[in-house]
């Protein structure tokens, strides 16, 4: 037997490149926001702020940590994003386990209707008037129930169940265990990668999209973080846009707040992964090769 | 095996079950509050809620508004908020279900005109008529420009400042090189190449004599100075695309000359958000700029950081891209701002036209944009609204609040152009009556660009004529002299072809017609 080659070849040198370049072209960004969260107005303005800040100071920290309007929103979208993923996941391990069961009748009927909605969709417009003869528009509701199944994320995990090996299932079943058991105390335990990363998707999903909430929510109250922040970037980033309309761009947020609020916004659901770390690798890849 | 069969059926229903209760919600029946009308009226959220001013649809002006007018004529005011940058989106879901408010505006007169052909604003001729505050305040020209087809179906909010651009001068590097304040282009361009020779800011190579950037209104109005109005018709010097206007061509050729004499920023083209301009001004390498009116005096803006890098550094207002009639055109604003139209499916277009017709008197018009008195501002020796900047005040009223309510006119309207000016100069502190030298330069030999409703060559080409025009002005400016010639023909020819031509006829025909 050939002995393994091991050190660093040319081969690891180029891959290492690669991925570095790549870190770096992601970490940047972030980090020159982080910089500039840190630094003053005026000196962003001279442009003298790339990856360390100039003029270093917590005001902008200050500001957005006193704006009780942000630390509400922070507080309602953390909320919404557990309340969202819980009943999602509920909802999608309870469709995505029978679908797995070949004595289920009608099994690829109830398969095929729900892939038939990730071919079509409505709309917004269609929407927005259901959802307003639902009355629902302007509440917590229009932001959980619409998006509260992702088609996409129960077919993953349909894939995962079906991976399982049969024979636990009928040896438990043997053993007197009813359905529901089978299901809470066999299944979902082996199933804890996958449960966990489509938790994330979940999550991620609920915590970064801000369209709906746009569309469906015009009470300021009812507004979520990424909104909040969306609406924050836009307009500090549109000064002729105020001087054409002749409002006050003074009175409108400043650079370093602006970057502070993003940090604000991001680093709560950054702080999510590590925990998922040990179930993501391993969940993501899984289904990948057949056996 | 039977009850495993049942039970899994059991799941797959409760799961298909909760899937479908969107569309099988309970249907509540409509309850509305006695015969009192419900006035819904659209506004801005621009983030910017004070800590405990309440909400955007909830606070103390909008109280005042409810009490004052809402009370005493039966009337129920909804605020709706809509995100400011996400106006156009929103508004054509809201227009789209028919479920928008009674009151909607917008700054793009496209977008409601589209909503207008397709059926969807009222007509407010009737009720506009009956409004003497509303007619007063506006008067007859800004209203005929909400009118289509004879119809009065937007009202147009009043633009107090009209002024665009103005040229800022840097007066210590003119007193170091031992010039006076250029007033032609000729003597603007010594003045130039004097700042690149003798480097009065001793800053080197990084020494700008002019900061511009990507964004063309910071030097159109140079080219713009160049046109040869005498060779065009009417409708051509008012709608036809720049690059086929004569004259144009001899614009460039001027940056040119200054780009390859190392007078403009060399970097310029990659300057896109105009930071670097910016950035460069406040650092202190550059002699001249042609900014936004105001907007360098502002507090917080980039003259004050410039201050405090050079001490003495002082700005001079100056206007010296005459054309050859010693005149100096350029581009302002049109007398309006946004447009408020009341949507055909809206039942409450009477009560609408009457709130706005309430808002244009005097007196509400002033609570409006700026509280009330010794609570949010106080009266100086002039008569000015000076805005008091403690908690107590902002929690009561904020700057764009006043401006987002008070639709019917756009920047702070006192009475007059004038005094509207002067109060904007105030505001700007110490540097007042540079703020007042800036706005007459930017008003003088002013021309108002003409608003087209939009037709179908525009709609096409849109995109492909502004990528060439940028490419054509960019490319232009940064030829070597020699190339100068062979490269604007050719881009000119293909800004004519991908769409300018067929632009340019449309745009023609449009205005006779509108004009005839």
């Amino acid at each position: 037997m050939k002995k393994m080659k091991t050190g660093f070849g040319k081969l690891d040198f180029l891959f290492t490149v690669i991925v570095g370049a790549a870190v770096l072209v992601t970490i940047i960004p972030f980090l020159n926001v982080i910089a500039m969260s840190l630094s003053s107005p005026e000196a962003i303005t001279r442009g003298s702020v790339w990856l360390w800040p100039a003029g270093l100071n917590a005001e902008a920290y200050k500001a957005v940590f006193t704006d009780l309007s942000m630390i509400w929103a922070l507080v309602y979208t953390i909320i919404l994003t557990i309340f969202y993923t819980v009943l999602a996941m509920i909802l999608t391990v309870l469709l995505a386990y029978p679908l797995t069961k070949n004595r289920l009748r009608g099994r690829k009927f109830f398969t095929f209707i729900f892939v038939f909605t990730m071919y079509f969709s409505g709309g917004v417009i269609p929407e927005y008037i259901l959802f307003k003869n639902l009355k629902i528009i302007n509440t917590m509701t229009v932001l959980v129930i619409p998006g509260l199944l992702s088609v996409y994320n129960m077919i993953i995990l349909k894939s995962f169940l079906m991976g399982l090996p049969a024979s636990i299932e009928e040896s438990a079943y043997l053993d007197g265990a009813s359905d529901f058991c089978i299901l809470f105390k066999i299944i979902l335990p082996l199933s804890k990668p996958i449960l966990a990363t489509l938790c994330l998707f979940y999550a991620v999903f609920r915590w970064n999209t801000f369209q709906d909430v746009l569309y469906f929510v015009t009470n300021s109250k009812l507004y979520t973080l990424q909104l909040k922040l969306n609406m924050l970037i836009n307009i500090t980033q549109s000064s002729e846009l105020t001087q054409f309309e002749g409002a006050n761009p003074t009175r409108i947020a400043a650079e370093n707040i602006k970057s502070a609020s993003i940090i604000f916004a991001t680093v709560p659901i950054v702080l999510v992964y590590p925990w998922l770390q040990k179930y993501f690798v391993t969940g993501m890849t899984l289904g990948a090769v057949k056996e | 095996m039977k009850k495993r069969v049942k039970c899994a059926a059991v799941m797959t229903a409760l799961a298909i079950g909760s899937a479908c209760l969107t569309a099988c919600g309970p249907k509540s029946d409509n309850t509305e509050a006695g015969e009192k009308t419900t006035l819904r009226v659209e506004i801005f959220d621009r983030g910017d809620v004070p800590a405990g001013a309440g909400t955007i649809t909830d606070n103390a002006l909008i109280r005042w508004i409810q009490e004052e007018f809402g009370d005493p004529n039966n009337i129920q005011m909804e605020f709706v908020s809509v995100p400011r940058d996400q106006e156009i989106q929103q508004l054509n879901v809201l227009m789209s279900a028919g479920e928008a408010p009674d009151i909607v505006f917008s700054y793009s007169y496209n977008t409601l005109y589209d909503f207008y052909k397709r059926g969807g604003l009222a007509d407010l001729t009737e009720y506009v008529q009956n409004s003497s505050n509303l007619k007063n305040i506006l008067g007859d020209d800004i209203l005929k420009r909400g009118q289509v087809d004879g119809k009065q179906v937007m009202i147009p909010g009043r633009r107090i400042l009209t002024g665009r651009m103005a040229q800022l001068i840097r007066q210590d590097w003119l007193d170091k090189v031992g010039m006076k304040a250029p007033e032609t282009k000729d003597e603007f361009y010594e003045v130039l190449k004097a700042f690149k020779e003798k480097d009065p800011g001793n800053v080197g190579e990084k020494n700008i004599p002019w900061a511009i950037s990507a964004s063309t209104p910071y030097f159109t109005d140079l080219l713009y100075s160049f046109a040869e109005w005498d060779e065009m018709s009417e409708a051509e010097r008012a709608v036809t695309p720049w690059p086929m206007k004569p004259g144009f061509k001899e614009g460039l050729r001027f940056m040119n000359k200054l780009y390859n004499e190392g007078l403009i920023s060399p970097d310029f083209a990659l300057d896109k958000d105009s930071k670097q301009m910016q950035a460069d001004f406040a650092n202190g390498y550059v002699g001249f700029i042609n900014d936004d009116f105001g907007r360098p005096l502002q507090s917080g803006s980039y003259y004050e950081t410039l201050k405090k890098t050079v001490p003495d550094a002082k700005l001079t207002a100056v206007d010296t891209f005459n054309d050859k009639d010693g005149k100096h055109p350029k581009e302002i604003y049109t007398p309006v701002g946004l447009y408020i139209v009341v949507p055909a499916s809206s039942d409450n277009a009477e009560a609408a036209v009457k709130y706005l017709d309430w808002m244009a008197q005097e007196d509400v018009l002033l609570t409006m944009q700026f509280g009330w008195e010794n609570k949010t501002y106080k009266l100086d020796e002039n008569g000015f609204p000076v805005v008091l900047e403690t908690d107590e005040a902002k929690k009561l009223h904020w700057y764009n609040l006043g401006f987002d309510i008070a639709v019917i006119v756009n920047g702070k309207y006192l009475g007059s152009q004038e005094r509207s000016v002067e109060f904007n100069a105030v505001a700007t502190g110490e540097n007042k009556d540079l703020y007042i030298d800036c706005y007459k330069n930017s008003i003088r030999d002013g021309w108002e660009p003409v608003t087209l409703p939009p037709n179908d060559a525009l709609i096409k080409y849109e995109t492909n004529i502004s990528t060439k025009f940028t490419e054509l002005v960019t490319k232009s400016i940064m030829a070597p002299s020699a190339e100068f010639d062979s490269l604007y023909d050719k881009l000119q020819k293909e800004f004519v072809e991908v769409g300018g031509k067929e632009v340019n006829e449309a745009a023609v025909k449009q205005y006779d017609e509108i004009m005839k």
